[in-house]
């Protein structure tokens, strides 16, 4: 074979490596754009996931507060019913003494 | 030929080696990246439960805070309900009293307290529309004039007041007087009155909000 044929056979080889390279650049690129998006993508989701949490956590202890509050209204109906009960007995004693104050000195 | 074959295998050897780390190096880059971006995104997710938490404990805080003043509110408001009931029932019971006979004796002592702080020579006793108790002016001409040293003409006004009960007593000029109605003694007394209600019907009941 002549010397010619044998550069010939060498520079293609070395063009072949080169496409090569180059495929494998655009690839690494095609892969660091892609992680880009991907990464948005994590990014956009997780926050979904951390506003959807929140605000399971928010009505949670909305819940929660709500409870605690009925709770306490019923106790303080409870108080006032049992002022109220307990003043009925009382009243008749109170007006007389207001009575006598007003009658009595000042 | 061999050496040629050789040269080439080895170019193709190289290549691959190259092609290789390029590509083992994007994807290396790729899960770092990406590793870092979920951890990221796990922080900000724990940063915004976290936020939402003192959020909502401040606002638990605060709207619990307004409930306890509200019951505060609602337990007042339902104790002065029946502060005034028993405040109207009292004033309801000395309207009654001027039809009995000893309501005449305390107008007396009302004409005689009213009198001794004016502590002028002549005074009047005003009384309220439809009463007309038989009161003994003498007496009372007398007992002012004990108490204040001063010798003291008592009579009757022809003007009537617009009162449940009680005497207006005023200098017979007009110029000074002590209102002795049940009105009047109720509003100078209230504060005291509220206390000795609020002591007689509401000790020892309830606990504390």
């Amino acid at each position: 074979m002549p010397e010619a044929q044998y550069i010939d056979l060498i520079r293609k080889a070395e063009e072949a490596a080169e496409d090569r390279i180059r495929a494998a650049e655009d690839s690494a690129r095609e892969t660091r754009k892609q992680t880009e998006i991907d990464i948005k993508k994590i990014m956009k989701r997780t926050e979904a996931k951390g506003k959807k949490a929140a605000e399971v956590r928010l009505n949670e202890n909305e819940a929660k507060r709500a409870a605690r509050e009925r709770k306490f209204q019923k106790k303080v109906d409870r108080i006032i019913a049992q002022i109220q009960e307990a003043s009925k007995d009382r009243k008749p004693a109170a007006v007389h003494a207001v009575v006598e104050m007003l009658l009595g000195g000042e | 030929m061999s050496g040629v074959q050789s040269i080439i295998e080895m170019i193709k050897k190289k290549v691959t080696e190259k092609e290789d780390r390029i590509i083992r190096d994007a994807k290396k880059l790729r899960e770092t990246k990406l590793l870092d971006a979920r951890k990221k995104g796990e922080a900000k997710k724990a940063a915004m439960m976290a936020e939402a938490e003192i959020k909502s404990r401040a606002d638990s805080v605060k709207r619990d805070a307004n409930a306890r003043l509200a019951a505060r509110h609602k337990i007042l408001e339902a104790k002065e309900a029946l502060i005034t009931e028993v405040l109207e029932l009292a004033i309801e019971s000395l309207t009654k009293k001027h039809k009995t006979k000893g309501y005449a004796d305390m107008l007396v002592g009302f004409a005689i307290e009213g009198g001794s702080v004016l502590a002028v020579e002549e005074v009047e006793l005003m009384l309220p529309k439809g009463q007309s108790p038989q009161l003994d002016l003498t007496k009372i001409s007398r007992e002012i004039t004990k108490h204040t040293g001063i010798k003291t003409r008592v009579s009757l006004s022809k003007e009537k007041i617009r009162s449940a009960g009680g005497v207006l007593v005023r200098s017979k000029d007009g110029t000074k007087w002590v209102d002795n109605t049940f009105e009047a003694r109720r509003d100078r007394t209230m504060s005291e009155m509220r206390k000795l209600i609020s002591s007689i019907l509401f000790e020892n009941i309830g606990t504390p909000i």
